[in-house]
């Protein structure tokens, strides 16, 4: 269709689409940059624009900003350098000046609403909001159920359009206050026999004084931001939905129905006030989460160099104890998660003997993947990668009576407990189940609340005694699956991207990471980001068995990548939330190695332990908040906790996920290795020196950095505005529809993370660090269209570590330059330790207690 | 050896104590620390369940029903206001159904309010809660018995405003108080009625006045009195709009320990007015119907909460039936037994996503969703869709309730207003 | 229309206004000292003398002839108490104040400053007017005249306690529960002595509630401008201290148990239900919707989407936040023990 045959509408639609928030439904989450739509614009100017929409904060507030410089997380010296650089827009200001005159920095002017509502007075444009909350949450909740209802929608069947004509037809007249209005507006285009498109635009012209209908359509939808991303994502993208794709949803019906009950509502508040639209639209409506931007990205930007800083000064010293330089007695390939970072200096503890890589959590293993008693394949990849084959796991010979007994159990499961969930909800079957299943579900209420992990350890042991678990594998060379030389291609190029071709110990440990949570509606968001929240151990369990096989050993070995006869690679998982080390595919494992991989298990056990007391250390009902130092008896306490943290109903916060993320380092570990990170930097492993044409680098970054960005501008949003950009606190969530979070009973659907989920965070945008010439690295971020909007925009600071001599730079907009050129306060090596305490201060980031 | 009084005593003191410095450091503006207040609330659960075992230990091996006099708080005129308690079989199983939810509750609470800012408010909400339950649910004649119901609904309406930010929950729970105090002006009526019409106020005298002629006016009314916080018809649009507060609030209000008190009340004062019709058939008819329509309301709900609200409320109307029909021990398991399903469902309503995800059923070729077969073959989908539009809405219940009864209120006495202002214009006209 | 507010006399620190202020709260002791008919009727009339003064300095220069008429009426009854019943009765309804009569009163809020007129309402001298004239001339209206004083009684009650629903304002929603209350006091004070016992206990609740919510209102008013009851301004944090003793203040007052208010309308209907069940059920209704108004202002200063908090312009004086709460836990602890402030009368 060319042009002139588009219609207006559409054209206002092609130009909002991309501006909804990008959100799946909780089901299939995965991290992004709330704003990827607006990377190609500065940040500043992109927050902006999104701030005026989402009605919500980009930056952290003022008094946040003035609290961390009283407790010195952000220098004086940084403040003073950025208002120094800014000199020319702010004139000859100092520290004391900023701080005591407000307005200085204030340079960008609110912008200002579009719609009619916001110029209401404050307590009609509430109700405004809530009466269109009132009529249109239960109809669009409703119509997207994927199977909360019992009783599945007759409406689904229908248009979203004509689902909210029938609903309006069937409500008597005095149904709600404005009904009138809503149907003298619905007959004005009756009469005049518009389509949905004509509708569209006679509203848009109607309601855009400024004549642009485009805009006036994009803030129209985000007046219900939630549901109208989420109605655009299941139009665009139907197999994100969980269990049925509504076939007649579209996002053209939705702003139809938004601009019609908004106008009737603005016409129904109008005779109220006796005025008329036009004398309304004289007042001014200034977006109050659009004001003092300027101000605040000058406060952001001297957090950022605040933490920067010291960051790198800290990287430059390098680790206090020199590396031991004897053989590793095993290797690990570790997911490059931020979490895992603490799990990997415990790893490598001096007399551990184990060396650890750092790789995309996914290990080149792009596939949907069928486990045994579930229904729908997961995808065990990046989200930005589409899955390339469907694989299945598959009983080894033998096993096949136990599948399917523990099938036939499992499905027996699962229809009684669907059961119990629907007809508990019914009257007569209600009756039954509530006298049959309520005095034994004191049963479960008690215990499962006193003894979360116990009970949970209780049914697993009695479920696996009575169904025991058959042995399998993954079916990789099914007909669909990987050949030989696929195999052998992921393999190397996992390997040689992390650089781990030569020295190998006997044992590699190929560790993939998931996260166990309970009554947690945002679970998906602690699985591996790179396996689409999932967790990854099917993706171990098939590198392991790629990597071990002898046909691609072989034909690796023609490309130069020799993998000696003695070295296996051992599938593990670890629980980021637990703790707890899974060895998997023991069944595979030669017997005669049986001592060697349960010396690799005690040690991964030992370092997770480790890891459980680190991160215990900022659990505040935990039994050893605030201590560096765990004694042995406190780490067998510390390990209870975090186990029943990962299976307690009540908890909200069963592992702090990414939270303080801030930067990421793609290079070789030696850089980092014994160096204390605090969880604050993903490690990808890569090795310039093995790759002198820079053609591993591609690979490297382009699997992490984005990632990275991802991660950290989902944690960035939801932190600095929790209730704009963030899903408010976990307490008041209610689950909707199967696909998302409501608060309360009626409100919008609610984006982004928790504030439980990010209340650790410090919104930063992230520091890449990438050790590689600066040729290449040129020509990679100028050759990738996403990096290159990143790092033009300011979405993510770029900087370089110098192959050769480890010099430490930063990206200025033009060139690298030496980085205490970049950050002249820290022109001075500063002093030691105590320039470290307030980036890795595992006290000051606490938050003072709750107020009652 | 400690009589049953001072257990009881103890026990209500115990209760008392932690909401009191609770309240009292609120009041004063000196918060406890999070720890403290926590510990408060635990130690008073904990308290209340050991006394709660000894008692029903105590009431199991003693000779039956005890009734405890304690001294009246206010003596005058002919009239007083004696606290009794009564230990008896139905008493001690609301009391150790309290027991039972409300450690849960605390426990399940901990790490739920864990830095949520107003936490020591939910604190002292839910321990003062703990101590009106067991008024209620020990009273021994309507006054103590009302205290506690008043505090219910003040405990639950102040938590549904618990998160003061949000407008909605405010409104919502400006409404809910409005359905409390409606029954809540009833069960005065009828209090002041029993202390004018009946011998005595004491439940254990009940059974002697049922021949009274005021028995069968004043059981109606105690009906009519427990719509109110049993959600039942036509007091039922609160109960969704309470769905505003956490969960762990909607558990034990919602879904156990005060939406049963309804019921229990009928099962308490059912000696009162058990022969009589009138009473009977309107706690009966209530009952069906409120079954009916939250069953069809909640069947469309696509929400975790409100569909558990819904569902509750429906299970509750057949609780109304069962008492108008006379089988009170049926009723009475029932209750119990509702009430500990909902608190599990309302518990663990934020695992939705993560069991549809885990349960190899869900998006295979099963049918995930049990369609109104019957229903649809029956009525044709024409009449089913209309149905369930109504239902989608509540049969506009609230627009009716707004509409029949709230508007023209608030208009009389905005005409008033604008009279007296037309009535002072006239002297003073210079004001206007 | 309501606009004539904050005059130069409710400046804070005014001396004249603090004197006077102090003048009119000593009067209103007084009359409650006082119990021979002539020396109540000589306070009321310095009382209402008074108010005429201050209505007089206030900024519209008019006597308030409404308040004239009221006071005078209530002078009356007191010095001739053998007038006819309508006549004893109408004196009795103007001079209490009670709707439809309470427009004098209305007329003096219009032409006092508010401390003032809150001075008036609090020291419920109505309520004074009526406990006296009882006392002294306890045969002086027939029980038929009785009976007829109740219902208007009633009928002021339910009226106040609508008007609270419907008004804006915040120290009017709370005058109108006042005034809702004090139809109730004044239907105990009628009752002769038994009803007294409990009016007296809700007169202290009253007058003590009373006060303070009237002066947090003020308070809020001087620190944050004017409030409308209409919308939501999410005070909470911003004023911390006001918020925790109004809402456990507003809740004692509209008769939650465990403030003094609950045992003393559970007496008084007790005493009411024997003189009449139609009285009992309005006073009851009026209860429950003195709650609800009190309620509805409590969310809407105190809770609400705080987009932008406000900033006060001077914090609360700690003297004045102390007296709260003495005045607050005074209100508790009666309410738990009320048999404190009543007499174990047969």
């Amino acid at each position: 269709m060319d042009a002139t045959q588009t219609s207006l509408a559409e054209q206002w639609l092609a130009y909002c689409r991309p501006r909804l928030p990008l959100q799946n439904p909780l089901w299939a989450f995965v991290h992004n940059n709330i704003l990827m739509q607006f990377e190609e614009r500065p940040f500043l100017e992109a927050v902006r624009e999104a701030a005026a929409l989402y009605r919500a904060r980009p930056f952290e507030s003022e008094a946040f900003y003035r609290s961390e410089l009283a407790r010195g997380r952000i220098r004086r010296e940084c403040l003073d350098e950025v208002l120094a650089r800014h000199r020319a827009k702010l004139g000859e200001v100092d520290v004391e000046g900023f701080l005591s005159r407000p307005s200085i920095g204030d340079t960008l002017a609110p912008l200002e609403h579009r719609r009619l509502a916001p110029r209401l007075a404050r307590e009609l444009a509430q109700r405004h909001q809530r009466r269109l909350e009132d009529l249109l949450v239960p109809l669009i909740a409703a119509y997207l159920d994927q199977g909360l209802a019992a009783w599945s929608s007759p409406l689904a069947e229908m248009t979203l359009w004509d689902a909210f004509r029938a609903s309006l037809a069937t409500a008597p007249s005095w149904s709600f206050d404005w009904r009138a209005q809503l149907v003298r507006r619905l007959q004005t285009h009756d009469s005049a026999a518009r389509d949905l498109d004509a509708l569209i635009e006679a509203e848009a012209r109607e309601g855009a004084h400024d004549a642009d209908g485009a805009a006036y359509c994009l803030e129209t939808l985000f007046v219900l931001k939630g549901w109208s991303g989420l109605v655009w994502r299941l139009e665009s993208e139907p197999a994100v939905a969980p269990v049925r794709a509504p076939a007649n949803l579209r996002l053209r019906d939705w702003l139809a129905i938004l601009l019609v009950t908004q106008h009737a509502l603005d016409d129904a508040l109008l005779e109220e006030l006796g005025l008329t639209r036009a004398e309304l639209l004289q007042r001014p409506a200034p977006i109050e989460a659009t004001r003092g931007l300027a101000r605040l990205a000058l406060w952001q930007e001297a957090y950022e160099r605040s933490f920067v800083g010291p960051f790198l000064e800290h990287l430059e010293r390098g680790p206090r104890e020199p590396v031991e330089s004897a053989p590793p007695r095993y290797q690990a390939l570790v997911c490059m998660d931020d979490r895992e970072e603490s799990f990997r200096r415990a790893l490598e503890a001096p007399g551990g003997g184990c060396e650890s890589f750092g790789v995309v959590g996914f290990f080149g293993v792009d596939m949907r993947f069928e486990r045994v008693g579930a229904a729908l394949a997961t995808c065990q990849c990046p989200p930005i990668i589409t899955p390339s084959r469907t694989l299945r796991e598959t009983p080894l010979d033998g096993e096949g009576a136990a599948l399917e007994r523990l099938q036939q159990a499992g499905r027996a499961g699962a229809t009684a407990s669907l059961a119990a969930y629907y007809h508990s909800r019914s009257l007569l079957r209600g009756v039954a189940v509530s006298l049959g299943l309520g005095l034994a579900s004191f049963v479960p209420l008690v215990f499962k609340t006193l003894l979360p992990s116990r009970i949970e350890r209780w049914r697993e042991l009695v479920l696996r005694t009575a169904f025991p678990r058959p042995r399998t594998r993954i079916a990789l060379e099914a007909a669909d699956g990987y050949s030989v030389q696929e195999q052998a291609n992921i393999v190397e190029s996992v390997l040689r991207t992390c650089g781990l071709t030569q020295g190998f110990a006997a044992l590699v440990a190929v560790i993939a990471h998931g996260s166990t949570s309970s009554n947690n509606p945002f679970r998906q968001a602690y699985g591996c980001g790179a396996c689409s929240g999932n967790s990854g151990a099917p993706n171990a369990r098939a590198f392991a068995a790629m990597a071990n096989s002898r046909e691609v050993r072989a034909l690796l070995e023609k490309r130069g990548l020799v993998l000696p006869e003695q070295v296996l690679f051992a599938p593990c998982l670890h629980d980021t939330a637990l703790d707890r080390i899974e060895m998997l595919d023991r069944h595979s494992w030669p017997a005669e190695r049986a001592l060697e991989l349960e010396q690799l298990r005690a040690s991964l056990f030992a370092a997770a332990r480790a890891n459980a007391c680190e991160r215990a250390a900022r659990f505040e009902q935990g039994p050893v908040y605030g201590l560096r130092q765990v004694s042995a008896a406190d780490a067998e306490a510390v390990a209870q906790h975090v186990q029943d943290r990962g299976h307690d109903l009540a908890q909200p916060r069963p592992e702090y996920g990414h939270n303080r993320v801030a930067a990421c380092i793609v290079g070789r570990r030696e850089r980092t290795r014994g160096l204390f990170l605090d969880r604050r930097c993903f490690l990808v492993s890569y090795d310039p020196t093995q790759d002198p044409n820079g053609e591993q680098l591609p690979a490297a970054v382009l699997g992490s950095v984005p990632v990275a960005v991802n991660i950290a501008m989902d944690y960035y949003f939801s932190r600095v505005d929790p209730e704009g950009f963030g899903a408010g606190s976990k307490l008041p969530l209610n689950v909707v529809s199967l696909l998302g979070v409501i608060t309360g009973s009626k409100s919008d659907l609610r984006i982004g993370l928790a504030r439980q989920m990010v209340e650790l965070h410090e919104p930063l945008r992230v520091l890449v660090l990438l050790e590689a010439r600066a040729e290449h690295v040129s020509r990679l971020v100028k050759g990738h269209a996403r990096l290159s909007r990143l790092v033009r925009g300011g979405w993510m600071q770029l900087g370089r570590i110098d192959p050769d001599t480890h010099a430490l730079e930063l990206w200025n907009g033009a060139e690298f330059e030496p980085w205490r050129d970049a950050l002249p306060e820290f022109a001075e090596p500063g002093g030691g330790a105590s320039a470290l305490a307030s980036i890795f201060d595992s006290a000051a980031d606490r938050l003072a207690p709750a107020l009652p | 050896m400690i009589t049953l009084e001072t257990l009881l005593v103890g026990g209500l003191a115990a209760a008392f104590l932690p909401c009191a410095a609770m309240g009292l450091s609120l009041l004063l503006g000196v918060p406890m620390s999070e720890r403290r207040s926590q510990q408060s609330a635990h130690a008073q659960a904990v308290v209340l369940l050991v006394v709660a075992a000894t008692l029903i230990t105590a009431h199991v091996t003693g000779e039956g029903p005890r009734e405890l006099r304690l001294a009246p708080l206010i003596e005058a005129h002919g009239y007083a206001w004696t606290p009794v308690f009564l230990l008896d079989r139905l008493s001690l199983a609301y009391v150790a159904l309290v027991a039972l939810v409300h450690p849960v509750v605390v426990r399940f609470s901990i790490p739920a309010f864990h830095r949520e800012s107003g936490a020591q408010r939910y604190w002292f909400l839910v321990s003062l809660l703990a101590l009106s339950l067991w008024l209620v649910s020990l009273a021994g004649n309507i006054d103590v018995l009302f205290v506690g119901w008043e505090l219910v609904g003040v405990c639950s309406v102040s938590l549904i405003a618990f998160f003061r930010h949000n407008l909605r929950s405010t409104e919502n729970s400006l409404r809910t108080l409005v359905y409390y105090r409606a029954c809540d002006a009833v069960m005065l009526f009828a209090t002041v009625w029993i202390h004018h019409e009946l011998p005595s106020a004491d439940f254990t005298q009940f059974a002697s006045a049922s021949s009274s002629k005021a028995a069968a006016a004043i059981g109606t009314l105690l009906v009519l009195s427990s719509l109110a916080k049993s959600a039942q018809l036509p007091m039922s649009p609160w109960l969704h709009r309470a769905m505003e507060g956490p969960a762990t609030s909607s558990a034990i209000f919602y879904g156990a320990l005060s939406v049963h008190l309804g019921p229990w009340l009928l099962l308490r004062t059912e000696p009162l007015w058990g022969e009589h019709l009138l009473p009977r058939a309107a706690c009966g008819a209530i009952g069906v119907s409120t079954a009916v329509y939250a069953s069809l309301v909640g069947r469309t709900r696509p929400d975790a909460k409100t569909a558990i609200a819904y569902a509750a409320m429906a299970q509750l109307g057949v609780i109304y039936v069962e008492i108008a029909l006379g089988f009170e021990r049926l009723a009475l398991v029932h209750l119990w037994a509702h009430a500990g399903l909902r608190t599990w469902q309302f518990l663990r309503s934020s695992s939705l996503i993560q069991d549809f995800q885990a349960n190899p059923l869900v998006g295979a070729d099963v049918r995930l969703r049990t369609r109104a077969g019957l229903w649809r073959g029956l009525v044709g989908p024409e009449l089913e869709r209309r149905v369930y539009l109504a239902a989608m809405r509540g049969f506009w219940l609230d627009a009716v309730h707004w509409r029949s009864v709230a508007r023209p209120t608030l208009a009389l006495f905005a005409w008033v207003q604008r009279m007296e202002e037309r009535a002072l214009g006239a002297v003073r006209r210079e004001e206007r | 229309m309501q606009t004539r507010v904050g005059t130069e006399l409710d400046a804070p620190g005014d001396p004249r206004a603090r004197v006077a202020l102090a003048i009119g709260a000593v009067l209103a002791a007084v009359l409650w000292m006082l119990n021979e008919p002539l020396e109540l009727a000589a306070a009321w009339l310095a009382f209402g003398a008074w108010t005429v003064w201050r209505a007089r300095a206030s900024a519209t220069p008019r006597l308030p002839l409404l308040a004239l008429v009221g006071g005078a009426s209530g002078g009356v009854v007191l010095l001739a108490p053998h007038l006819p019943q309508w006549a004893l009765a109408g004196c009795l309804v103007i001079g209490a104040g009670v709707a439809p009569a309470h427009l004098w009163l209305e007329s003096l809020r219009r032409s006092l400053a508010r401390d003032e007129f809150a001075l008036v309402l609090v020291a419920q001298p109505f309520a004074a007017l009526l406990h006296g004239f009882v006392h002294a001339y306890p045969d002086a209206l027939e029980p038929q005249t009785l009976a007829v004083l109740q219902r208007v009684f009633v009928a002021s009650a339910l009226i106040h306690a609508g008007l609270a629903l419907v008004r804006r304002e915040p120290e009017r929603v709370l005058g109108a529960v006042i005034q809702s209350q004090s139809a109730l006091v004044i239907a105990g004070a009628a009752a002769g002595e038994t009803g007294w016992e409990a009016a007296r206990m809700l007169l202290a609740s009253t007058m003590g509630s009373g006060l303070v919510l009237t002066s947090i209102a003020s308070e809020l008013r001087r620190r944050f401008g004017a409030l409308d009851a209409a919308s939501h301004h999410a005070l909470a944090e911003a004023a911390p201290k006001l918020h925790r003793l109004f809402v456990v203040c507003g809740w004692t007052f509209v008769g939650l148990p465990g403030g003094l208010a609950f045992f003393a309308e559970d007496l008084l209907f007790h005493a009411l239900v024997d003189q009449s069940v139609g009285a009992t059920v309005g006073f009851i209704v009026a209860a429950g919707f003195n709650a609800i108004a009190f309620y509805r202002l409590y969310l809407a200063l105190f809770t609400g989407p705080a987009v932008h908090p406000p900033h006060p312009t001077s914090a609360t004086a700690s003297w004045k936040i102390a007296g709260l709460t003495l005045a607050v836990l005074a209100l508790l602890v009666l309410g738990l023990l009320p048999s404190l402030l009543v007499s174990h009368g047969g």
